[in-house]
């Protein structure tokens, strides 16, 4: 029995890995932190596999990642949040991830670092994993129309933030 | 037309960072194999956190509590004497590195976030809430050399008195006043604010017994918490009877 929960957390693992760690990463710009919260998700996903019902369970495994993204954005110190928002580009971990990006996907980048954290989650999920309303609103824990209302507001506020930095190829 | 064209071209460009962050085959081995030891160590402990400690060290500790609760009775008697801590109800905690005693709420539960040996968190049982207990404040500055600088403790040492210390303390974490920081209650004499940034509200409270700085606060992890529904809350009488409990060692 936990031989085979062991095989199905690996395989999930294996399955998952780097979409998980690319999602906390551009929720947290933190390379090593997205890493360690990547691997918290797969042992958080092991303790509550028998809890884990008929869901969709890539949608499960992004729901205990948001949560503990979320769990840990909380923890940190009130002066990150504030070093993280005024000065994103000197303060993203792991620069190194960022030169595999070119100059308009950096330019998007950094707008979306820029937004609040809960439209970054629904544009995230929504436009960059591709998740569908239904599957955002169960990973976030909200409604649809919530999910829905977020998205609007997080995209205007994206395409201000993309103008405001004189950015205007194809928007 | 154009405009849909525009959404769509975003909506390109957005899916274009999907994956762009990964990570290389060696670090992803790496994790799984740190992700099966934790496993593994787990189903041998198992009534443990991931970090489990070994028997002799839980053994210790019990002694040390026992020695504690001997050193610093008096006091004890005397909080609960005025009826600070309902001892039916919660258990007497220490920190790692045993220089701190607090009071952890019947069937709430320690988080093992690899805080360090000063610090102290739980969470109740459906993890919505959770307290901190710290010694330290701790801020990597971020110059030629990061430097990690414990600010709870600079700031205790700097001060004359309490309300010196209190004004450092919010000076630095409301970054010079730009962050709105109210006092919303008391304990005892002890201010316990809050103030709300992004679309979060923290709630803190700056401790001083026996000449010894502490750092409690209180956290929500859901999103439809206010402010005022936490402020009701029975978890947030704890965090008041947590700050009226903690007392160095």
């Amino acid at each position: 029995m936990g031989n085979e929960k062991l095989k199905n957390i690996n395989e999930l693992y294996i399955k998952y890995n780097n979409d998980l760690y690319n999602f906390i990463f551009l929720m947290i710009r933190d390379n090593e932190q997205a890493k360690d919260l990547m691997h918290d998700t797969f042992l958080q996903a092991y303790k509550k596999f028998d809890s884990f019902k008929d869901e969709n369970v890539k949608s499960w495994l992004y729901k205990i990642a948001r949560n503990l993204t979320i769990d840990y954005i909380r923890r940190r110190k009130p002066m990150s949040f504030f070093f993280d928002l005024t000065d994103v580009h000197s303060n993203i971990k792991g620069t190194e991830q960022i030169v595999t990006l070119n100059e308009s996907e950096k330019e998007l980048y950094l707008a979306l670092a820029k937004l609040k954290r809960k439209y970054q989650q629904v544009i995230i999920l929504r436009k960059i994993k591709e998740f569908t309303i239904k599957e955002t609103s169960e990973i976030l824990g909200c409604t649809e129309a919530k999910v829905k209302t977020n998205l609007l507001r997080g995209m205007k506020q994206l395409k201000k933030e993309l103008e405001k930095e004189g950015y205007h190829h194809g928007i | 037309m154009e405009s849909k064209n525009k959404v769509k071209e975003l909506d390109k460009k957005l899916r274009s960072l999907n994956n762009k962050f990964i990570i290389n085959e060696d670090e992803q081995n790496r994790i799984l194999n740190k992700l099966n030891r934790e496993i593994d160590q787990q189903k041998s402990s198992g009534f443990m956190h991931k970090k489990s400690w070994p028997l002799s060290y839980y053994m210790s500790l019990v002694g040390a509590v026992i020695i504690c609760f001997l050193l610093v009775s008096p006091q004890l008697i005397k909080i609960l004497d005025n009826g600070s801590i309902d001892s039916n109800n919660q258990n007497q905690i220490i920190n790692e590195s045993e220089t701190f005693l607090t009071i952890l709420p019947e069937n709430w539960s320690l988080m093992d976030l690899d805080q360090g040996p000063n610090t102290l968190v739980f969470s109740n049982q459906e993890n919505t809430i959770s307290i901190q207990v710290s010694e330290e404040l701790n801020y990597t500055i971020i110059d030629d050399e990061p430097t990690k600088r414990n600010i709870l403790l600079e700031n205790f040492e700097q001060s004359n008195n309490f309300d010196e210390f209190l004004d450092k303390m919010i000076q630095h974490e409301s970054n010079n006043g730009e962050l709105v920081y109210t006092e919303i209650d008391e304990v005892n004499t002890t201010p316990i604010f809050s103030f709300e940034y992004d679309d979060y509200f923290f709630i803190s409270s700056y401790l001083v017994v026996n000449n010894k700085p502490f750092y409690i606060n209180i956290q929500v992890h859901d999103d439809d918490y206010s402010l005022e529904k936490l402020m009701d809350s029975s978890e947030y009488e704890l965090f008041k009877k947590v700050i009226n409990s903690t007392q160095p060692i």
